[in-house]
């Protein structure tokens, strides 16, 4: 089960696997008819004692990704693109919900639930290949609901 | 178009989670806003105990700023929904409506806001409350039409109504109500522009009157209990 949620791949031979960030919870928000964006969301945990920051976001079946961050000021919801984002040392990083999100762009057809999409990022510490499950809307936070109820949150990889 | 947003500040990752505090500061405010200069000690004019009532609903709601009787009312408006046909302010007569402005190029707020939407109306409909119709209407015509708002909203709920029309027209509509949307240009100047708005919902009572707005972060609990709280005050 829990491998279907994390899979990290070491795409580049030269970086020791132990300074990679922890992928948890990857999920793709699965679109309604007629969009042509959606949102990705995961958690980084860096147990590595140095600051990763992850520079790029790519997908070989999306035309566009980004890493962009939500926020509500005044009122008023926006959207800005990010060029770099920090997991600090010891720390975690989550994208998630009205935060930091995977921006999926130029959709030609519906996002299906029970598809895959996986997204490569450019990080300091190497490139991270990551399999994000699609999944209809908020289904992301009760994943993380019966995680607390199980208090399973141990990740491996 | 409106003139692109100047709002930059380039957030850091470190006020990633700035945006709840920030926006119950901006509901105080208004609320503040609202009941200032009725508040203080003398005779109570029928005013004063109008606003006195108010407040008390005020203090049982978690995330919605209550307006007075006569805040504001929807105006005339003439747009477009399902299958291509005319919708005016008579669309929201004889009943309660949540009244919402977004677009569908927008993947995390307005999406999770529909989905919330959903859970309200159906846990409405289970605790014997009055279900208010709800309403999504974009702020991006030239990219939203009529069929992609329909399609958009169905998804959700079909009972929620799609909202599209002329882009002069909807603007009109949302500067009488005071929402916001302005337009970020994309660096490339192609098609992937965004458009920053007003992320609160308006609670409109069956004679047009903007009775609440529900405020940020959107989540059905609240939502349920705010609505549960105002609909069953003014009914
Ligand atoms: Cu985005």
């Amino acid at each position: 089960m829990r491998k279907l949620l994390l899979t990290i791949l070491l795409l580049s031979g030269s970086v020791s696997a132990s300074d990679l960030p922890i992928v948890v919870d990857p999920v793709v928000n699965a679109t309604p008819p007629g969009a042509t964006v959606t949102a990705g969301y995961v958690t980084f945990i860096n147990e590595s004692d140095k600051t990763i920051s992850i520079t790029d976001a790519f997908s070989p079946t999306i035309a566009k990704v980004e890493i962009h961050l939500s926020t509500v000021k005044d009122d008023v919801a926006k959207m800005e693109k990010q060029d770099s984002v920090q997991i600090p040392s010891g720390g975690t990083l989550k994208f998630e919900h009205g935060g930091y999100h995977f921006m999926l762009m130029g959709l030609t057809e519906p996002l299906k639930e029970n598809a895959t999409v996986d997204i490569i990022l450019t990080t300091s510490a190497g490139d991270i290949l990551i399999e994000m499950p699609v999944k209809k809307i908020g289904q992301a936070k009760a994943m993380h609901k019966a995680m607390e109820h199980t208090g399973s949150t141990k990740v491996v990889h | 178009m409106t003139a692109p947003d100047n709002n930059h500040d380039n957030t850091d990752e470190k006020k990633k989670s700035s945006w709840l505090p920030m926006a119950t500061i901006a509901v105080v405010a208004i609320a503040a806003g609202v009941f200032a200069g009725t508040r203080g000690s003398g005779p109570i004019s029928s005013a004063a105990s109008d606003t006195q009532a108010l407040e008390v609903v005020q203090n049982k709601l978690v995330s919605t700023t209550i307006f007075p009787d006569d805040f504001k009312t929807v105006p005339p408006f003439s747009l477009l929904t399902a299958n291509n046909q005319p919708i005016t302010e008579s669309a929201l007569d004889g009943q309660w409506t949540v009244l919402f402005f977004g677009f569908t190029h927008c993947p995390d707020i307005c999406p999770n806001t529909l989905n919330e939407m959903n859970g309200v109306v159906s846990e409405l409909a289970n605790g014997n409350t009055t279900v208010p119709q709800v309403m999504f209407i974009t702020v991006d015509p030239v990219r939203d039409t009529v069929e992609k708002m329909t399609e958009y909203v169905n998804y959700f709920n079909t009972d929620f109504v799609g909202v599209s029309g002329d882009l002069t027209d909807i603007t009109q509509l949302t500067r009488k109500l005071g929402i916001v949307a302005s337009y970020t240009a994309d660096t490339n100047g192609s098609d992937n522009y965004s458009v920053d708005h007003t992320a609160s919902m308006l609670l409109i009572d069956p004679q047009l009157r903007v009775r609440a707005k529900l405020t940020p972060p959107h989540k059905m609990d609240t939502l349920v209990a705010d609505l549960k709280t105002l609909i069953t005050h003014y009914n």
